[in-house]
């Protein structure tokens, strides 16, 4: 296998834990504006994530 | 959509779309204050940006997300670095390391200043973000500085004007990325400019602000302030640093047979790496806390700003700021210099050093594109980074300040403002005479 396919997808991983851990973040935080936020952030690594491979 | 407006009315349009930008950014502080909300600066600058393109008649959705895309590796070498230096932490290693320093070289004030120099340096040198280095090994240099009887307030200026300092380092400089970006140049060359800049700054910071209450502190204070952490062996606090170094350095040594896994990954690996070099802690858990609260700001304001980026240009906002630059700069150079050290700081007090690259130093970048590009682009960064000191925002500011203890912000400001006024100096002299700075620290 090629290995910038192998670094894509450890960087596809990369992203799915990072993603995890703000969707984490998100869940127990009780401040109404870091949710909405965090909403900037989520959008831009999902699209890494779903449409990037 | 409309179609984009030519001749006069380009002015027009571009003129209401700032406007409207710089109206709503206004509305939005005085409402959050009105009914005491603390809405972060993102947020503000995303609904800001988002209605400058509606009311140019521009479809936002499509541009407020496009826009970011181009951040998003950036954005993870931030969360890495911090996941990494928050691991360094959580298993003791940072401890150990300010142990050994001021076990070993407390006779040697030079010495002591230099490594604290080094340890405020690095967090900001891999993240690019100066709260990132208050926030982890930031506490460490506290220990230090205070054991050595340096003054709280004195403490609270070191920290906040070198991390200010050590985050426009190499090999992450945010503001000089996001500019580079913005006017389509590859950030490479930067590694000798940067370290030309900023390595006398934080130098002449450093002992401007620690030499003089430099005082040699016995063993037994040493102990009683920093008890001897765990270790497993002399060298294990340090494997994961050599790990991450040894492993940037073959990427660049060995192109094409050391696989170049980029630098969020090299991260990654030292932060493994970690867990086996000193106390058990819970990987998710430091990690959770690494990209948690102030660097999710930084994140998020990182994307918004591709966000003001992708739509500026669209609606000719920011040609507008750049043909406004060119005309200051071909009225009198000198007054453009006189611009740059001024508005950038101060703007940055609003927008924050990242908001401040976008709307000024974009511009002020394409305005004077006939000088090096590198060199000039690494002496506007360093313009922008002092915007992390300066109210209403001040993120490194506040956050050095709590930190060492202090109450008021303006005694530690009054202590910043000498070393503070020698690197805008500097680097506006760097701006001055960038073309021969650039022969000898730019590679092309």
């Amino acid at each position: 296998m090629p290995q910038y396919m192998i670094i894509m997808g450890l960087y596809t991983v990369l992203t799915a834990y990072i993603l995890y851990l703000v969707f984490t973040i998100v869940l127990r935080s009780k401040n109404v504006w870091e949710q909405i936020m965090s909403i900037i952030v989520i959008v831009p690594f999902a699209m890494r994530l779903l449409f990037i491979k | 959509m409309f179609a984009h407006s030519h001749g006069d009315a380009m002015y027009w349009t571009a003129g209401f779309a700032l406007l409207v930008m710089a109206l709503t950014f206004a509305v939005m502080m005085v409402l959050a204050r009105r009914y005491n909300q603390k809405i972060p600066l993102a947020i503000t600058l995303f609904v800001a940006v988002g209605a400058s393109a509606v009311a140019t008649g521009f479809n936002p959705l499509r541009h407020l997300f496009e826009g970011p895309t181009w951040y998003i590796y950036i954005n993870l070498v931030i969360f890495c670095g911090m996941i990494f230096l928050t691991t360094m932490k959580a298993a003791g290693n940072l401890d150990c390391i300010a142990y050994d320093i001021l076990a070993n070289f407390r006779t040697k004030p030079a010495v002591v200043l230099v490594l604290v120099m080094a340890l405020l340096f690095f967090p900001g040198m891999v993240t690019g973000v100066g709260t990132a280095a208050i926030l982890s090994t930031g506490m460490v240099a506290v220990v230090i500085l205070r054991v050595c009887g340096i003054p709280n307030v004195k403490i609270a200026a070191i920290l906040a004007v070198v991390t200010t300092i050590g985050s426009a380092a190499p090999p992450v400089n945010l503001p000089a990325i996001i500019i580079a970006s913005g006017i389509n140049m590859p950030y490479e060359g930067f590694d000798r400019i940067l370290w030309a800049l900023t390595l006398p700054s934080g130098l002449f910071a450093m002992f401007w602000l620690g030499w003089r209450d430099y005082r040699v502190p016995s063993l037994e204070a040493i102990e009683e302030a920093l008890p001897k952490p765990e270790r497993k062996n002399a060298i294990m606090p340090y494997v994961p640093l050599i790990v991450v170094i040894t492993i940037m350095v073959c990427i660049r040594a060995f192109p094409g047979q050391f696989p170049d896994i980029v630098t969020p990954m090299v991260f990654m690996v030292g932060s493994i790496v970690t867990l086996f070099t000193g106390r058990r802690f819970d990987y998710v858990a430091a990690s959770r806390e690494a990209i948690g609260g102030g660097v999710l700001s930084t994140v998020a304001l990182i994307f918004v700003i591709g966000a003001v980026v992708q739509v500026t240009t669209l609606t000719g906002a920011k040609g507008l700021l750049v043909l406004a630059a060119m005309v200051i700069g071909a009225t009198a150079p000198a007054l453009m210099y006189l611009a740059m050290a001024v508005s950038l700081p101060l703007l940055g007090g609003v927008l924050t050093q990242l908001g401040t690259a976008v709307i000024l130093g974009i511009p002020f970048e394409l305005a004077m594109i006939s000088k090096n590009q590198v060199a000039f682009v690494a002496g506007l960064s360093m313009l922008c980074y002092f915007a992390q000191l300066v109210p209403p925002s001040a993120l490194g500011g506040y956050f050095a300040r709590d930190l060492a203890g202090e109450k008021d912000y303006m005694p530690m400001l009054k202590k910043c403002i000498v070393p503070s006024l020698f690197t805008i100096i500097y680097a506006v002299v760097e701006l001055v005479f960038a073309n021969q700075f650039a022969a000898v620290f730019v590679p092309f």
